[in-house]
């Protein structure tokens, strides 16, 4: 993955698992790379990995069992929360993007139906 | 864990490090950044114990740099320290004899890892391949201390990645605590726990790179940035 400078690590890290979580990269209950081949594969500071993972164990994204490694969450509640999440967040970025050129809501709606009836591209 | 308390080293007038104090704890890797100049390479030279300080203290756990201090550390020079008829082989013989911590294992991993050949003269080798030699000499030490000077300098972005991956790499199988040097803030930011950022032999900026950047919603490169031209002022 590409990081971008602005972002702390960690977040990144977390972004790029939820993606895939959500994307169906990771299924529920599938393993994910351990620590430190994550650390190794990315060359990222092994405590900085650690860190972005006791996070997603906090936020019950993730589930580590001592010794056999991470999984992640079987509990489809979390997923459909992040998929919800994901796409309210997309949504609010792309209209209040579309606003502030100063396009009225209808018109906005227009162009998603019309976007929607075209299929997908 | 390494203490630099007031250090003040002088090269005729010009003072090189200008009362200088941190502290670089154990099992972290800390980025020692600054402009061309700045005393990186003095203050890792210091440590390393191949130069005095005029004032001020260093201690390596406790000690004071001397012969012991010198078997717990690894330094890796920015300058080219091997004899022109030296193949890479010879060079990891020596360093065999000299360190009882060489790791003949992690050498020939690191061989692998960098594709190198041991029958290769180390002066004729490219810029790249060089830093790849001199980088696989240290790494295969298991020195508590690595003292890492410009690893990436002139060094196209394809090796400074996989030279970046064997120090991290080391790091994860050994946790021993890294000091690296280096210009190219954007190239180390995601392997450092703590950044240093000296200018004209003082110190700038202290601090947990993530936590920084968390702070101030900025890179690494703009934090940074930021504390040389406040400086200026």
């Amino acid at each position: 993955m590409e990081f971008n400078q602005k972002e702390p690590i960690y977040a990144q890290i977390i972004d790029d698992i939820k993606i895939k979580f959500i994307n169906g990269t990771y299924r529920p209950g599938q393993e994910i790379p351990s620590r430190r081949e994550l650390a190794k594969e990315l060359g990222v500071n092994p405590n900085t990995i650690q860190r972005a993972y006791r996070e997603m164990e906090d936020m019950n994204l993730i589930v580590t069992a001592r010794g056999q490694g991470s999984f992640m969450t079987n509990d489809l509640y979390v997923l459909d929360t992040l998929r919800e999440e994901a796409m309210n967040h997309a949504v609010s970025q792309s209209v209040e993007l579309l606003r502030s050129f100063g396009k009225p809501d209808e018109e906005i709606l227009d162009a998603i139906r019309r976007y929607l009836a075209r299929g997908s591209s | 864990m390494i203490k630099v308390e007031h250090a003040v080293k002088a090269f005729g007038r010009k003072k090189v490090l200008d009362n200088l104090s941190f502290v670089a704890e154990e099992g972290q890797i800390v980025g020692l950044l600054g402009t061309n100049g700045a005393g990186k390479s003095t203050m890792l030279r210091t440590i390393a114990g191949l130069l005095r300080l005029d004032q001020g203290e260093i201690t390596i756990d406790g000690k004071q740099p001397n012969l012991t201090t010198r078997a717990m550390i690894n330094f890796l020079p920015d300058v080219d320290v091997w004899y022109s008829w030296m193949k890479l082989s010879d060079a990891m013989k020596y360093m065999r004899d000299i360190y009882w911590d060489w790791d003949d294992s992690k050498a020939s991993h690191l061989l692998d890892f960098f594709e190198l050949k041991p029958s290769a003269l180390i002066c004729e080798a490219s810029k790249g391949t060089r830093a790849k030699m001199k980088l696989l000499l240290a790494l295969s030490r298991q020195a508590k201390y690595l003292l890492l000077d410009e690893p990436f300098s002139g060094i196209d972005p394809f090796a400074r990645q996989q030279i970046a991956q064997a120090i991290v790499e080391d790091f994860v199988e050994e946790g021993q605590s890294i000091l690296i040097t280096t210009h190219e803030v954007s190239e180390v930011e995601i392997m450092l726990d703590e950044v240093l950022f000296i200018h004209e032999g003082k110190l700038l900026l202290n601090g947990n790179v993530e936590k920084l950047k968390q702070a101030s919603n900025q890179s690494l490169l703009e934090i940074v940035k930021g504390a040389y031209e406040l400086a200026r002022v």
